[in-house]
């Protein structure tokens, strides 16, 4: 022990001046276990659950119908609605009347003065 | 149970049929020394008693954790250690304490314990610690009033047995210092 130690050991030898009320130390231990279950800390743990077969393979089976009812709904609906063929598009396109346009929209368009379009127009 | 010796009761531990009665012994066996080592760096009982009691009760929720590497008072007194520090943490943030003056604020605080029965000068080593650096401090607490072993010390801090014997020399002559600078003749 050095100097410094033996300085410092005469101040601490005396009596401690931490103190604890009476009987602290026997209702502590009372005290503790009240708080710690009767059953081992490792028991305490919930078991690990036990998953079936059927629990397994249900969110896949709920997933695959799910897919089969689409896919048979986007069927029906094909058959429902009629797609447009070459042929009836054509006479769709032949019901549309033709659309009007007058000489000055014309003219304005080709960016000439509407005389000049006239002229053309004659010649021919 | 009374009579059992550290490995036997770690044994007893380790079994689940005899865990119960063997930790009842084990917080019978360390319930003063722990008390004290929380003590000195809280320094109230109120609070000792609150990190002691959650000390016990956090060791029984980590009894598997504990492979018997180390000594059980050496798992039990890092525990202590570790929810005394975690504890001074809470308390300087909670109250916004400066740092500054921390051996007034100690003065404070014994002064205020009903449970504090010690003379100027007891108080005076007190506060003098209160100066030291973290480091400083735990191991003068660990080396001088626990007696622990460097290598024990060196478990709880994790840290190396060369640095511990550094800082409790350093420790130990600012305290010398402190005490002479501070005692009036």
């Amino acid at each position: 022990m050095t100097n410094d130690e033996q300085e410092i050991k005469k101040i601490t030898s005396r009596n401690n001046p931490l103190k604890v009320p009476g009987g602290y130390f026997d209702q502590l231990t009372d005290n503790i276990m009240s708080q710690i279950p009767d059953t081992p800390a490792h028991k305490q743990q919930p078991a690990t659950p036990v998953i079936n077969l059927w629990d397994k393979i249900k969110p896949w089976l709920y997933m695959t119908a799910m897919f089969i009812g689409i896919t048979i709904t986007f069927q029906n609906i094909k058959k429902i609605k009629p797609q447009p063929t070459s042929e009836n598009y054509t006479a769709t396109e032949q019901l549309q009347p033709p659309e009007e346009i007058t000489i000055e929209q014309l003219a304005d368009e080709a960016m000439i003065d509407p005389y000049t379009l006239y002229q053309y127009i004659t010649e021919e | 149970m009374r009579n059992l010796t550290d490995q036997q009761l770690r044994d007893q531990l380790a079994n689940p049929l005899t865990r119960r009665s063997a930790f009842e012994e084990t917080v019978r066996r360390y319930s003063r020394p722990l008390y004290m080592h929380i003590r000195r760096i809280v320094l109230t009982h109120a609070d000792t008693d609150d990190i002691l009691q959650n000390t016990f009760l956090s060791a029984w929720r980590n009894l598997d954790a504990f492979r018997g590497d180390s000594k059980l008072s050496t798992w039990l007194y890092r525990i202590a250690h570790n929810h005394s520090i975690d504890h001074l943490r809470q308390h300087r943030a909670r109250h916004h304490l400066p740092i500054d003056d921390p051996a007034q604020h100690t003065l404070q605080t014994l002064e205020s314990d009903p449970w504090f029965d010690g003379d100027q000068t007891q108080k005076l080593l007190l506060s003098a610690i209160a100066t030291l650096p973290d480091r400083q401090k735990e191991v003068f607490q660990l080396k001088y009033f626990d007696e622990l072993k460097y290598s024990e010390i060196a478990e709880i801090l994790q840290t190396t047995e060369g640095s511990l014997k550094a800082s409790y020399h350093h420790a130990v002559k600012k305290i010398t210092k402190y005490i002479k600078e501070h005692t009036t003749h």
